[in-house]
């Protein structure tokens, strides 16, 4: 088996007196696709921001590559070097070129150099297919385009793992196409994923692993043929056939 | 930002440089030069009655005599914290400022007469009371009426309030005799009631921590007085000032020759355009470097506001910079530019520009804070998340990603607190510093006319206001270029 990238344990979080995530546990290995499903409001988006501490767990342990990171204060930015993030919104910096949006914090954060970080860019560019774009600013970019150039923007500083929440639920229907297109073709190179979405089918075709997750907590987790079309669970089986 | 500092910091180390070395002691004397014959500027010097009597007194003692020009409001103020040696600006002995200061012997008994217009059914004293009465604030004149007759209405020099008797905006005004001979001599349709108001002795006035100087200027005075100096310079200069007052009337000729008469006596003669000219600089320097501390402090501060707003960090930081907001925003600029002449910086010798640059600074930084904070808010929280998520630290995202962004949106409010800031250093006179209003002040104080120098200094204003109006507009669209 490959190594861990992610080992959680007894993960909390409370806002005020709402429970969003309760007591989860789980393991992401290297190379591994994982998709978190289940309904609204069941705390998957707010377990996937505390992966990256954008949330303060109330409780509970989060080791990254081995190391606990949840108390890190002072390695938090180095931690979250290595964990990328494509939001909902996509979050592009609408003052700053394509180019620079890419390159920014690989060049501020001392992880390449300027030289380096736009031979990455350039080349990243090149593979989602958006060269011509390198000088445009974000305003001038289609929703499908931004959230590439998003996904262009959180691979150039190499992470270990890309933490996707909700990818493509800001879409247009017409666009959710090509940025499915561009995770299925990161999925094959092996990156590690744990991707929070609604699309089901999507999710069938290219996780390794489905975690379902309700009021909180994890209910199930397996492989997609498991989860989506056996399980055991009445709950699941019950938004399963509503979904699809 | 880095440049900034230093650009800063090299321009104030010049200004407190300003100060050249001499063996001789200094004697500073404080007055308002608005006030002829007694104190009033010429060309570039402040001359009359006072500067010379304290000239010659200084030489007698062996110092070198520095004129700083004030509001008269402040010359008590200012040798009673030390600010300077001596007062002389017609200041009347009175019980209540003999509390505050040493009053020399009197050089000069003063009578404060009425001016009415020529056909004023008012005859003397008794017919003032209910009438509309017009005085120089802080004088004599001001306090008798106040005291024994009614609530007058103040003006901050003798020729405003005689230009609004001569408009028909008062019944009379109470002036100075000497002064008010000179007013009249000047219009057609004003005139001196024989009865004077009120007699008053003219008196030097000296801190209470200096009485062997009051001491040697007494001794000093009263040789003058025996020598008969003392009358011979009023003399002069009275003279000096009807003479000047009666050219003037002559001149009599067309519209369009009176427009000219009155902008060669206004701006031409004696080089009086000097005034709005160095006026307008001073103006400009102090209102630069004002907006740049103001930026600098306001940044700083929404930074540490929002910051605390978002993290709850900076806890006690976020207090002391609510503390200077309130008392920033809650106290007008005029009384904080007067604490931090007199007050804060009363016992130091600073530029007073470089002090009006401070004032007007932290005046506006409290507004500049509140301005890029809502910048700052208005910022969507996902691009904070976005900059941290890809492991920036909280400052390098706020550096690349908040602030700019900020700054843009903020753009047009900022430029709107930077003209209201260049207007509102017009108070610089306050504390004497001869900025484009103080400029103006000083040509209405000698030449008796309050339209043109007014209308001079308003067009003045409204043409740098204009101008940067342009520029933010320019600044504005190159930074939606990209949008």
């Amino acid at each position: 088996m490959s190594e861990i990238v992610f080992e959680i344990k007894n993960l909390v979080k409370r806002f005020n007196n709402f429970t969003a995530v309760d007591n989860v546990s789980a393991t992401i290995r290297r190379g591994e696709v994982v998709f978190i499903v289940g309904p609204s409001g069941s705390g998957k988006s707010t377990f996937l921001r505390c992966l990256n501490l954008l949330e303060t767990p109330t409780s509970g342990e989060i080791l990254f590559k081995g190391k606990e990171v949840v108390h890190a204060k002072r390695d938090i930015n180095f931690f979250r070097q290595q964990v990328g993030m494509v939001f909902q919104h996509f979050n592009l910096f609408p003052h700053l070129s394509i180019l620079k949006n890419i390159t920014l914090a690989p060049v501020k954060t001392g992880r390449f150099t300027t030289k380096q970080a736009v031979e990455r860019a350039d080349a990243l560019l090149d593979r989602i297919g958006l060269s011509a774009k390198r000088d445009a600013f974000p305003p001038q970019l289609s929703g499908g385009q931004k959230q590439r150039i998003a996904i262009a923007r959180a691979l150039a500083m190499n992470p270990d793992v890309l933490l996707f929440d909700e990818p493509t639920s800001a879409l247009d229907p017409e666009m959710v196409g090509e940025v499915l297109a561009l995770m299925k073709d990161l999925a094959q190179d092996g990156m590690t994923m744990v991707v929070v979405t609604h699309e089901i089918g999507f999710a069938a075709e290219v996780a390794n692993r489905i975690i379902f997750m309700d009021h909180g907590k994890i209910i199930e987790t397996g492989t997609p043929e498991k989860v989506i079309r056996n399980s055991a669970n009445p709950r699941v089986r019950e938004f399963f056939s509503k979904v699809l | 930002m880095k440049f900034l500092f230093s650009f800063i910091g090299a321009v104030l180390m010049l200004m407190f440089c300003g100060c050249e070395e001499n063996s001789r002691p200094k004697l500073v004397m404080v007055t308002e030069a608005t006030f002829p014959p007694y104190e009033y500027r010429a060309g570039t010097q402040i001359v009359g009655i006072d500067p010379e009597i304290v000239g010659k007194i200084a030489e007698k003692l062996g110092y070198d005599l520095v004129i700083e020009d004030m509001s008269f409001d402040s010359v008590i103020t200012a040798v009673q914290t030390g600010k300077a040696d001596i007062a002389a600006s017609g200041i009347t002995v009175t019980d209540e400022r003999r509390e505050k200061v040493l009053f020399t012997l009197p050089y000069v008994i003063a009578r404060q007469v009425i001016i009415v217009p020529e056909n004023s059914a008012i005859q003397g004293k008794k017919d003032l009371k209910g009438k509309r009465i017009g005085v120089q604030h802080g004088t004599t004149g001001d306090i008798f009426v106040s005291q024994n007759i009614q609530e007058p209405e103040r003006f901050s020099n003798g020729a405003l309030a005689v230009a609004a008797l001569a408009a028909g905006k008062l019944d009379v005004v109470v002036l100075d005799g000497d002064p008010a001979r000179i007013h009249v001599s000047r219009r057609s349709n004003l005139k001196i009631l024989n009865e004077p108001l009120t007699h008053e002795e003219y008196a030097f006035a000296l801190g209470k921590h200096n009485p062997e100087l009051h001491a040697q200027f007494n001794a000093a005075l009263k040789e003058l007085q025996t020598a008969g100096t003392l009358d011979a310079v009023r003399d002069k200069y009275v003279s000096k000032m009807l003479e000047e007052a009666g050219g003037n009337a002559s001149a009599d000729a067309g519209p369009f020759g009176k427009l000219k008469n009155s902008i060669d006596l206004n701006f031409l003669k004696d080089a009086r355009y000097l005034y709005l000219w160095k006026g307008f600089w001073t103006t400009v320097e102090i209102s630069f470097f004002a907006v740049l501390l103001g930026v600098l402090i306001g940044f700083g501060i929404a930074v540490i506001r929002s910051t605390a707003d978002q993290t709850g960090k900076l806890k006690i930081l976020n207090f002391l910079c609510k503390i200077y907001l309130t008392v920033i925003r809650g106290t007008p600029v005029v009384v904080q530019l007067l604490i931090i002449y007199f007050v804060i910086f009363g016992a130091v010798d600073v530029s007073k520009v470089l002090v009006a640059v401070i004032a007007f600074g932290i005046n506006s930084g409290a507004y500049v804070a509140e301005i890029i904070r809502s910048g700052i808010m208005s910022i969507d929280r996902g691009q904070l998340e976005a900059g941290r998520s890809l492991g920036l630290s909280y400052w390098q995202s706020m550096r690349e990603i908040i602030l700019p962004q900020a700054f843009k949106n903020v753009l047009p409010a900022l430029g709107n607190e930077f003209i209201v800031l260049l207007k509102e250093t017009s108070i610089s006179g306050y504390i004497a510093i001869v900025d484009l209003t103080k400029g103006g002040d000083i040509i209405r104080s000698q030449t008796y006319d309050a339209f043109l120098p007014l209308m001079a200094v308003a067009l003045i204003y409204l043409a740098v206001v204009m101008l940067l109006s342009g520029l933010l507009g320019r600044l504005e669209k190159r930074l939606k270029r990209n949008e």
